[in-house]
């Protein structure tokens, strides 16, 4: 009885087994197109989505024997994203399976109109990540720039990922997610700042076969709430990620003082403290940034070794950052007037009860705001070289 | 009493209970604003006062299950209509649950399953448990929750680094006192634990510790809820989670370390699971062991099938089965559902048992 009771359960397990292997959801990775890029531009109908789809097959094998190309494109149109997204497998043979989706690209038109109603079926979508890398392409449409693939990695998603996650080294772009943009957006006191991507002209070296353009994500898109005002250029956005303490690296360049040379400085720890101050109906915002640093190239001959010396670069290294600072401080309160770094939520923090009546029109106030910058570098290293090479 | 053979440890009821309450928080909370941690802490004080009523009776009558006690008190007939409410009470609970299950479990892994096919087999699996006994679903509860509870603090500890603590602030500034005690009150009244402890006392091993067990229960809940609520609002901000019905899993699709520890969501899906199964499996298992007090019958097992074609049907074939709808049952409904079953039908059979104690001494008196 033991036995056949047993016999009887090996069975069963048997038979559930085989359910394993399938259900309802089983999508083979023959029936799917994997997504690699998303770009969303307008057109008549209202939204028309450009997917990457890769060809697993053919990126494996280093881009196909033929000189096939590992990924193809396709264009579709509708009222909302969702609708785009159906109308592919309309001329595709292959059902979009986004998960892998690295970013999203949206062209500088649908972003001035407002981008929150995009990014609502992210939200919703179970396929979709907010950890997507969220992108707003200037001066072309999105679907232009999707097909620019000059780095070393021959697939474009791969390829753009790959130079947005270098924001670390230069500090002069930021690498927004769309769950940042979604944070900043439903957040008060704060508005969004997002990854913006250039085409920019390739310059030909040699006489082989090169790409006519290649991309740039210098500088940043501002926005006010979810609708896109301005552009930062690099500097600016460095300037911008100095005051929200995201500068990992870069170099800052300086003229060296009593001379005509110039000193890079290489940025190995950068940190700023922002305080606000209200009084009255004044309020005073002060940013401390600190910086600590390694001299990285002298172009003219000082005396290195002398103290006394690196803290006169120290104080030229200051000021660049200091004009930087206050350059984008400007630009951002009077020319975009939206708060970008967030000042509102340390009013909120600091003065919740006047927080209440700002709040509405606090990029009004932020605008009006004086603003005071301290900067400070510290060089803690000179390199190799104990003297310039120059004589 | 009937089928009372079974017996659970205390450590297994603990783990059974904090699973239960904790299954639901992983799968949905609500927030307010950035001062939500202060009203789940003073969520303890109310979850005190509301369970005391059944906290006491059950010490008193440590060996009948709520549903054997209350017609002792109230009376034959209005004790069994009470019985009655109880087993629709489970029943209900067993079907917000396995509508929730759906809910959660079909947008996100199988969106194009029907809801018959991961209902039916979530309902066998768990009729299965039930059938197995409650020392079934215990020593699940005590082999998965320790893991289950692992996994929620490791998600925290990979997303430590992407956490802003300064979202919580500032500190009381955005609510009032009313504000937040309303909302613990309202935290209090979601944990409806009390009632399974208070029909699975005569099956606990040592019954004298029963305030204890609650004590545990609800100091693990509370730190756990506190662990999931601050981790997600920590890195999700207080305004975003509003919009979602499952804040902690668009939490944990975030985890990322160093692009090489990504795509975790699989940890939770599994606690998910087994956290619904044990309180499906739970709240079924009540509402055949009520049923059975209720009508005297002999054998528990027989009504495993019938309670689960039921759950099933009514999952199936009403409007619970529809996101909004049962996410706002989830909000709006079953606090104060739970209230009348946590509080209020104990406080009246507790003022039940002080008169009954009361005429009994001065009768002893008069005597």
């Amino acid at each position: 009885m033991v036995i056949r009771k047993r016999m009887f359960a090996i069975t069963l397990i048997l038979v559930l087994a085989l359910l394993l292997t399938g259900c309802w959801n089983r999508r083979e990775l023959s029936t799917i197109g994997i997504i690699g890029l998303i770009g969303v531009d307008t057109d008549d109908n209202g939204i028309k989505t450009t997917l990457e789809v890769i060809n697993p097959e053919k990126s494996s094998t280093g881009g196909g024997g033929k000189n096939e190309i590992p990924f193809k494109y396709v264009q579709s149109s509708g009222k909302t994203l969702s609708e785009a997204f159906r109308s592919t497998t309309l001329r595709f043979d292959r059902e979009p399976f986004l998960s892998h989706a690295k970013e999203f690209l949206f062209s500088e038109e649908i972003a001035r109109n407002g981008l929150a109603e995009h990014l609502d079926v992210i939200l919703r979508n179970h396929e979709l990540r907010l950890s997507m890398h969220l992108v707003i392409v200037k001066d072309a449409s999105a679907a232009d720039v999707m097909s620019i693939g000059s780095g070393i990695n021959i697939i474009p998603s791969s390829y753009l990922e790959d130079l947005l996650k270098q924001h670390k080294i230069h500090s002069t772009s930021v690498d927004s997610k769309v769950l940042d943009f979604l944070k900043t957006y439903n957040d008060k006191g704060i508005n969004p700042v997002v990854t913006v991507l250039k085409k920019v002209k390739k310059a030909k070296i040699g006489a082989g076969k090169s790409a006519e353009y290649e991309l740039s994500p210098e500088g940043a898109a501002v926005f006010s709430k979810d609708r896109l005002v301005g552009f930062l250029d690099g500097q600016e956005t460095r300037g911008y990620n100095w005051v929200i303490g995201k500068v990992v690296s870069g170099i800052v360049v300086s003229p060296t003082p009593d001379s005509n040379g110039t000193t890079s400085v290489e940025i190995l720890e950068a940190g700023s403290q922002n305080e606000v101050e209200i009084n009255g109906n004044d309020i005073k915002i002060k940013v401390k940034i600190n910086v600590i640093g390694m001299l990285d190239e002298e172009t003219t001959k000082i005396k290195l070794t002398d103290p006394a010396v690196i803290e006169m670069l120290e104080q030229a290294n200051s000021q660049v950052i200091k004009q930087e600072v206050e350059h984008t401080l400007l630009k951002v309160q009077t020319e975009y007037k939206s708060d970008i770094f967030g000042f509102g939520q340390l009013v909120h923090r600091k003065y919740p009860p006047e927080w209440k009546n700002m709040q509405d029109n606090w990029n009004e106030l932020f605008s009006q705001a004086t603003i005071e910058v301290e900067t400070q570098t510290k060089i803690i290293d000179t390199g190799k070289s104990s003297l310039p090479a120059k004589e | 009493m009937i089928e009372n053979l079974e017996k659970i440890s205390l450590r297994q009821v603990i783990f059974l209970l904090v699973m239960s309450h904790l299954a639901i928080v992983l799968l949905s909370f609500s927030s307010s604003n950035q001062d939500i941690w202060i009203s789940e802490i003073f969520a303890l004080f109310y979850i005190a006062i509301l369970s005391a009523p059944l906290l006491f009776l059950s010490k008193q009558f440590a060996n009948l299950t709520l549903v054997e006690y209350i017609p002792i008190l109230t009376g034959k007939w209005v004790g069994k209509i009470l019985g009655v409410l109880y087993v629709a009470f489970f029943l209900f609970n067993a079907t917000v649950d396995l509508s929730l299950f759906d809910n959660i479990l079909r947008p996100i892994n199988f969106p194009e399953t029907p809801d018959y096919a991961i209902i039916l087999l979530a309902v066998t699996s768990c009729a299965y448990a039930v059938y197995k006994g409650v020392e079934c679903i215990a020593r699940t509860a005590e082999i998965f929750a320790p893991q289950i509870l692992a996994v929620i603090i490791l998600y925290t500890a990979l997303q430590v680094n992407d956490m802003d603590l300064k979202v919580f602030l500032p500190i009381l500034a955005d609510s009032t006192f009313s504000e937040i005690n309303s909302l613990a009150f309202t935290t209090a009244a979601r944990l409806n634990e009390i009632i399974v402890l208070a029909m699975l006392v005569p099956t606990i091993n040592k019954k004298e510790n029963i305030n204890m067990i609650f004590m545990w229960t609800i100091i693990l809940t509370t730190v756990f809820s506190l662990i999931i609520i601050v981790s997600t609002l920590a890195v999700l901000g207080i305004e975003l989670p509003k919009k979602t019905f499952d804040p902690y899993y668009l939490f944990i699709k975030q985890v990322n370390i160093y692009d090489f520890i990504t795509r975790m969501e699989y940890f939770m899906v599994g606690a998910w699971n087994v956290g619904m199964f044990m309180k499906i499996s739970l709240w079924l298992y009540l509402a055949t062991m009520g049923l059975v007090q209720v009508l005297g019958l002999k054998r528990r097992k027989v009504l495993i099938i019938p309670m689960a074609i039921v759950i099933f049907m009514t999952a199936l074939k009403t409007d619970i089965i529809k996101s909004v709808v049962v996410f706002y049952i989830l909000e709006y409904y079953v606090p104060n559902i739970n209230l009348i079953f946590i509080f209020g039908i104990p406080a009246i059979v507790l003022v039940m048992f002080f008169l009954k104690k009361t005429m009994k001494m001065k009768s002893d008196c008069n005597r």
